[in-house]
């Protein structure tokens, strides 16, 4: 889902950069608050595995590989879309910079659609289904609902670039990551039981809990 | 740095390795969705350029496996670096 440079036009990037500022500073504002020295290493660590595991194409149907991106991942250990917008605008620069995967111009793009629409639909529809059909079902559901929406929202972009025709854009890219989400799902929840398993205490939904039970 | 969190940085940078030697065997060649999409769509390959000349294309370095592997490995070992530095910077101040 890298946007490459030239996809999309010059003065659409830089509105896409503004997001990115104002995102950045919500994320920073949200650290400031929120981030103890505790949670660091586990941020750090995020970072270098959705990078090491954004090169592990996996195969889908027609064709076509995908691999796991981690937005709900990091938005839902933290409880919070703004460690995803720090982390993935750190893997995101590494990647444009060094790697030639994704533009520096669609740097703003595509920490919109993995980060903000990628962590905030996955930690969203985390938040609305876990009391109803339980924790892990609801991380799969979300990671993969946020895999699916966030890719339309390249093809949206894409579009407004008059790079994809309306409809085979949306298509296209609605059918692949329909795929793609489910390497998304598998490995988002793996990742977080693995996590809940040997350091429960780096959990943000745990520390919420253990908060709210003191007010009470 | 408390012991637990020592821990949980090794077992991260191992498994980010592992995940280095095995990507350049393993991993599909295949177009990624955002690719297939661009060729259903009839978009030009050229359409695709580079404003940076980057150090590693494609995660390579050279034309070997091992190139590979070791460039996924430098990003690694950047990529934890930046991301320690960012959260130091952001981070709550008591």
């Amino acid at each position: 889902m890298h946007i490459p440079d030239g996809f999309i036009p010059y003065w659409q990037c830089a509105i896409y950069y503004v997001i990115l500022i104002i995102a950045l500073y919500f994320a920073s504002r949200w650290a400031r608050n929120n981030l103890d020295e505790k949670r660091i290493p586990l941020m750090a660590v995020l970072a270098a595995g959705i990078f090491a595991i954004m090169s592990m194409n996996l195969p889908i149907p027609f064709g076509t590989s995908g691999h796991m991106v981690g937005g709900t991942l990091v938005a839902i250990v933290f409880l919070a879309p703004e460690a995803a917008i720090l982390v993935f605008t750190v893997v995101l620069l590494i990647q444009a910079l060094l790697f030639g995967d994704g533009g520096i111009t669609a740097l703003g793009a595509n920490v919109l659609n993995m980060a903000i629409i990628g962590g905030g639909v996955g930690l969203l529809t985390f938040k609305g289904l876990k009391n109803f059909i339980g924790k892990y079902p609801a991380i799969g559901i979300g990671a993969w609902l946020a895999t699916f929406i966030s890719a339309e929202f390249c093809a949206i972009e894409m579009i407004i670039a008059g790079k994809f025709p309306l409809i085979i854009g949306l298509t296209s890219m609605g059918i692949l990551h329909a795929f793609i989400g489910i390497i998304e799902a598998v490995l988002t929840v793996i990742v977080i039981y693995v996590l809940e398993k040997y350091r429960p205490d780096l959990l943000a939904w745990n520390r919420k809990r253990k908060s709210n039970e003191l007010v009470i | 740095m408390e012991k637990g969190n020592k821990y949980l940085i090794i077992m991260g940078i191992v498994l980010c390795i592992v995940i280095a030697c095995l990507s350049p065997f393993l991993a599909s060649a295949d177009p990624d969705g955002l690719e297939k999409s661009a060729e259903d769509s009839a978009l030009s390959e050229d359409a695709a350029v580079s404003v940076v000349e980057s150090p590693f294309p494609d995660y390579t370095l050279g034309d070997s496996k091992l190139g590979e592997i070791v460039a996924l490995i430098i990003g690694i070992v950047i990529t934890i670096t930046l991301g320690f530095g960012v959260a130091y910077i952001v981070k709550k101040h008591d």
